[in-house]
């Protein structure tokens, strides 16, 4: 089996607020391929940020493997760490509060390229800007006098600056109006095509995921419930909480008339650890069989879901069931 | 055709200091009853012109001109206090973030109460309140009356906004951006209780949203402002199937369908004119179709069909076009 570029392997972090401990990742494992890019999705609360802030390594995760390459960085300390940033780079969901206010957009541009000791600089920073077509002309003004998608294409070229092989995309385009939206996207997947990028692409937009990533993957309560092809899991949505989750998605044709699969109750808090299905106290279908814990059923080759309505017909499941995450 | 519940005309809002106008003659017709969608870029006038409607324009706004007429009545002419009695009681009003709208020192359940007893005229409306938050689907409604907003979650704020809108019966409820910053699934359940509300009072709603999915599900008619100015008008099935100015094919042409994906669109060339402001169309800079009298003379919303309004000066050169040709752009596989 190839290594995959990014593998995520029972990843852990817990954080204690006012004496309560919250489970951000409960057992997180996936593996990315290169060249690949992979959705994530889930609600508010359900850990998207958190591991990403985990795998560029702002976070310290409390237990489980971070591999890149093959190589567990998870431990490593933080002068390794900032070594490794140069392959694995991250774009953050607000430019206006992830870039220095009273920066220049070359300083800000910039600043990776001297941190990460790249050569060349001023080359590379016209080529930069090219790449993310902006002109020439933003180069002395502060973020406050750049338009919303300036902003977040300075963030991107900071992001790809230092020739990152793995990008962590933290919702891109959340603070972008849509006629924007669309051309970040389009620069996103140039960008990976040029420069060989791997992108996990995190985002609470359905629409805008479904149409950037390969892979889906669908997290509730700091668990993954399901992954597979994005093809895969539309078709099929095999998780109870994915198929909530599609039906809830307002599609842009008034002639679509969708039927809304239903919730119960309210979000359940992170600080209650629940054994088996995070999913179960809203779900409308669960059983007892859903607070034991639950394996991965494969639905079709690369696609799994955690749910005992996955489980193929007959028992199979002990063959389907997959514990280090790659499909 | 319906009697509409509240007419905007020609509504002209500045700020101080400021030569050119953030709304320049605002036409809205809001129909008594059903849902009216209000769509368009941050910096549009969206938002500007609903606080105006509900007299709440920030400092320094002012109105230069226009009225806004409700039941034969000009609101620009009322008094505060007498505009205080509208809100609330003939006017509701929601907004992005539900927990900056309610009083973090009082519980929620005080609060519906005191807009129980300020509409009703009744003292004890308490128990009212769990009622209200019963019907608005709050879960364990007899413990969440207690609760401080900070308490709830941001879904649940806007509920108990949702339960204070039901206990007023508003004629008109202006919701703006109500679910943006909620959760899909969240954003859902507000919308269908938003609708089993407008339903049941046969209030009218104008949803102000920047989220053409949600408008293409609630909405029966629906406005696109741009630059301060209302540019089109339509049916939501018209203004879909086939906009008639070019800024709301553009809308059109970036949508993205979770049902159904496609190449991304994108503008053929970059055209960006030189236009002086406050001449000719708002719209004429960036748009692929303009000729130099869109940008020497203003252009008024005309008659394109029925319930069908669009403000641009070549829609009949452009009708037959395909929205992604009116729009200006191409599609290619990246």
């Amino acid at each position: 089996m190839k290594t995959p570029l990014l593998e995520v392997r029972d990843l852990t972090c817990e954080f204690r607020v006012r004496g309560r401990t919250v489970h951000a990742l409960n057992g997180v494992s996936f593996g990315v391929e290169a060249g690949e890019t992979v959705g994530l999705v889930g609600e508010s609360g359900c850990g998207k940020s958190t591991l990403a802030r985990c795998i560029v390594r702002l976070q310290r995760p409390t237990g489980g493997h971070l591999m890149f390459e093959g190589q567990d960085y998870v431990g490593w300390p933080e002068r390794r760490i900032r070594r490794l940033r140069r392959d694995v780079q991250m774009v953050f969901q607000d430019p206006m509060t992830a870039l220095n206010p009273s920066w220049t957009a070359r300083r800000l541009i910039m600043e990776p390229l001297m941190l990460h000791r790249v050569p060349m600089r001023e080359a590379r920073l016209r080529h930069l800007l090219d790449e993310v077509e902006l002109p020439a002309g933003i180069l002395n003004r502060r973020p406050s006098e750049l338009s919303g998608g300036q902003r977040q294409r300075v963030a991107i070229a900071r992001a790809i600056g230092p020739s990152p092989r793995f990008v962590v995309l933290d919702e891109p385009t959340a603070s972008v109006d849509m006629s924007i939206r669309a051309g970040l996207l389009r620069l996103l997947r140039k960008l990976q095509r040029e420069e060989g990028l791997t992108y996990l692409f995190i985002s609470h937009d359905l629409s805008t995921v479904r149409h950037i990533a390969d892979r889906l993957l669908v997290m509730y309560l700091g668990k993954v419930v399901e992954e597979g092809a994005m093809e895969s899991v539309f078709r099929k949505p095999s998780h109870v909480y994915t198929q909530v989750l599609l039906s809830s998605i307002p599609i842009p044709d008034p002639s679509v008339h969708r039927e809304r699969l239903p919730m119960l109750g309210e979000p359940p808090s992170p600080t209650e650890v629940t054994t088996g299905c995070p999913f179960r106290p809203r779900c409308p279908q669960a059983t007892e069989e859903c607070k034991q814990p639950q394996p991965y059923y494969e639905v079709e080759p690369g696609h799994r879901a955690a749910c005992r309505l996955a489980k193929p017909e007959g028992g199979r499941e002990s063959l389907a069931r997959v514990t280090t995450g790659v499909a | 055709m319906k009697a509409n519940l509240l007419t905007v005309e020609d509504l002209t809002v500045a700020f101080e200091g400021q030569s050119r106008p953030v709304l320049s003659g605002v036409n809205l017709q809001i129909p008594a009853d059903g849902w009216m969608g209000l769509v368009g870029e941050s910096g549009s006038g969206k938002s500007l012109t609903s606080l105006a409607i509900i007299g709440l324009l920030p400092p320094g706004a002012r109105v230069l001109g226009g009225r806004v007429l409700m039941e034969g009545e000009d609101l620009l002419s009322f008094s505060t206090d007498r505009m205080r009695r509208v809100r609330g009681s003939r006017i509701g009003m929601i907004f992005q973030s539900p927990r900056s709208a309610l009083n973090p020192l009082m519980t929620v359940g005080a609060q519906i109460a005191r807009s129980v007893s300020h509409q009703t005229g009744r003292p004890n409306a308490e128990k009212g309140a769990v009622e209200l938050l019963r019907k608005v689907q709050m879960p364990d409604p007899e413990l969440r009356v207690h609760a401080y907003p900070h308490q709830l979650s941001g879904g649940m704020c806007q509920r108990v906004l949702i339960a204070m809108m039901l206990a007023a019966r508003p004629r008109l409820l202006i919701a703006d951006e109500p679910t943006t910053g909620l959760d899909v699934t969240v954003e859902a359940e507000i919308l269908d209780l938003m609708h089993s509300l407008q339903e049941e009072t046969g209030m009218a709603v104008l949803l102000i949203t920047h989220d053409l999915g949600i408008v293409a599900e609630h909405c029966g008619q629906v406005a696109v402002m741009y630059g301060g100015r209302i540019v089109e008008e339509a049916p939501v099935e018209v203004m879909f199937r086939d906009p008639g100015h070019p800024y709301t094919a553009q809308l059109m042409a970036t949508l993205l369908r979770a049902d159904h994906p496609a190449d991304f669109a994108e503008a053929v060339g970059n055209r960006q004119l030189d236009v002086p402001a406050g001449s000719g169309c708002c719209y004429a800079a960036r748009c692929p179709h303009a000729v130099p009298a869109c940008i020497t003379s203003s252009v008024e919303l005309e008659m394109a069909g029925p319930g069908h309004l669009v403000a641009c000066r070549r829609r009949q050169q452009l009708a037959g076009l395909s929205i992604d040709e009116k729009a200006g752009m191409t599609r290619a596989a990246v």
